[in-house]
């Protein structure tokens, strides 16, 4: 069964994916802030997470780097979030972090599904 | 209406694109712009309404300065951009039209910014880009209401008798029913909705 680890602040988006991952049949874990994210991460042992950019406490930057001290790097990410970066922003992150995807809200449902799946081949 | 729910705001919405030139002269201190487009096409769009164009303090919470830089070149003001938001995965150096910042956690922390930039652009117009970040006018109880109003009002007391206006964005892209807006607050309140379609004809019959 895929496990799969939904982080970000807000509620209301964490219940929404958290429905979304599990009409999939996905099991969820959720984590409200990166410390959170960070102290669980390691147990949970998620296939998949999926990352909100702003959220308070450490910066999006520190939990990526701190995922690398622990040896995580190899993790799947998909980061999930209102900020619009550049296209080459965008790349960066997938080359330097190897991000999986990067999903702008407002999402559409299909959109996000079909996203996570491709993530997870 | 539905059984347990009672009337908590009744909003007006008047269609303003002619008169929009108009409002935009007319004396005004802070204006809410309610939007449902992340697009910021959009909104400098609606910035190259302003009748003078002046000197744009952009304090943006949702794109980076490089996703806005290609819309720059439309824009008739001239702008300096505070981008709160690259610092949270990139390290960038600041420039002559734009500076990196943490993201502010509170509307205090925004203010201080605010303040802090005021000084050094000396502009016309601060654009915050967006509200949202912080409140969400949806919700009929606000738990930050009294820091939403200490904000506005210090806006007001401050500066409504100098030359800076105020354009607070907030988007509304999930189109949910604003019931607690700060209508005496402000001195405008705008809605703007973008309607999309095909334009091939290959919609119609």
């Amino acid at each position: 069964m895929v496990k799969i680890m939904i982080v970000d602040d807000n509620m209301d988006i964490v219940e929404t994916l958290k429905t979304i991952m599990e009409m999939e049949g996905h099991v969820t874990e959720i984590a409200y802030n990166g410390e959170e994210f960070l102290k669980k991460v390691g147990t949970v042992n998620p296939d998949l997470v999926l990352l909100d950019v702003m959220m308070p406490g450490l910066k999006t930057k520190e939990i990526l780097v701190k995922l690398k001290e622990k040896r995580l790097n190899d993790l799947r990410i998909i980061i999930i979030s209102v900020v619009r970066f550049s296209e080459e922003e965008k790349k960066v992150l997938m080359d330097e972090y190897k991000i999986k995807d990067y999903i702008t809200k407002p999402f559409d449902v299909p959109d996000l599904v079909s996203r996570v799946r491709n993530a997870l081949t | 209406m539905k059984e347990g729910y009672e009337i908590v705001a009744v909003n007006y919405w008047k269609s303003v694109n002619n008169e929009i030139k108009r409002i935009m002269l007319d004396f005004w201190n802070t204006l809410l712009l309610i939007h449902d487009s992340l697009d910021f096409a959009e909104i400098v769009g609606f910035l190259n309404k302003m009748p003078t164009p002046g000197k744009i303090l952009y304090v943006s919470l949702t794109k980076s300065n490089d996703s806005m830089k290609p819309h720059l070149k439309n824009l008739k003001s001239k702008i300096f951009v505070i981008d709160c938001v690259s610092s949270m995965i990139f390290e960038k150096k600041g420039t002559q039209d734009c500076q990196f910042e943490p993201t502010p956690s509170s509307l205090n922390e925004m203010m201080e910014l605010i303040e802090k930039y005021i000084k050094i652009v000396e502009p016309d117009l601060v654009v915050i880009d967006s509200f949202s970040q912080f409140i969400d006018f949806s919700k009929v109880s606000n738990p930050k209401g009294k820091e939403l109003y200490g904000f506005l009002d210090h806006l007001k007391n401050k500066y409504a008798r100098t030359h800076y206006r105020f354009i607070l964005l907030y988007d509304n892209i999930l189109s949910r029913e604003l019931v607690n807006l700060p209508f005496t607050s402000v001195d405008v309140i705008l809605k703007y909705e973008i309607l999309t379609g095909r334009i091939d004809g290959k919609d119609r019959i």
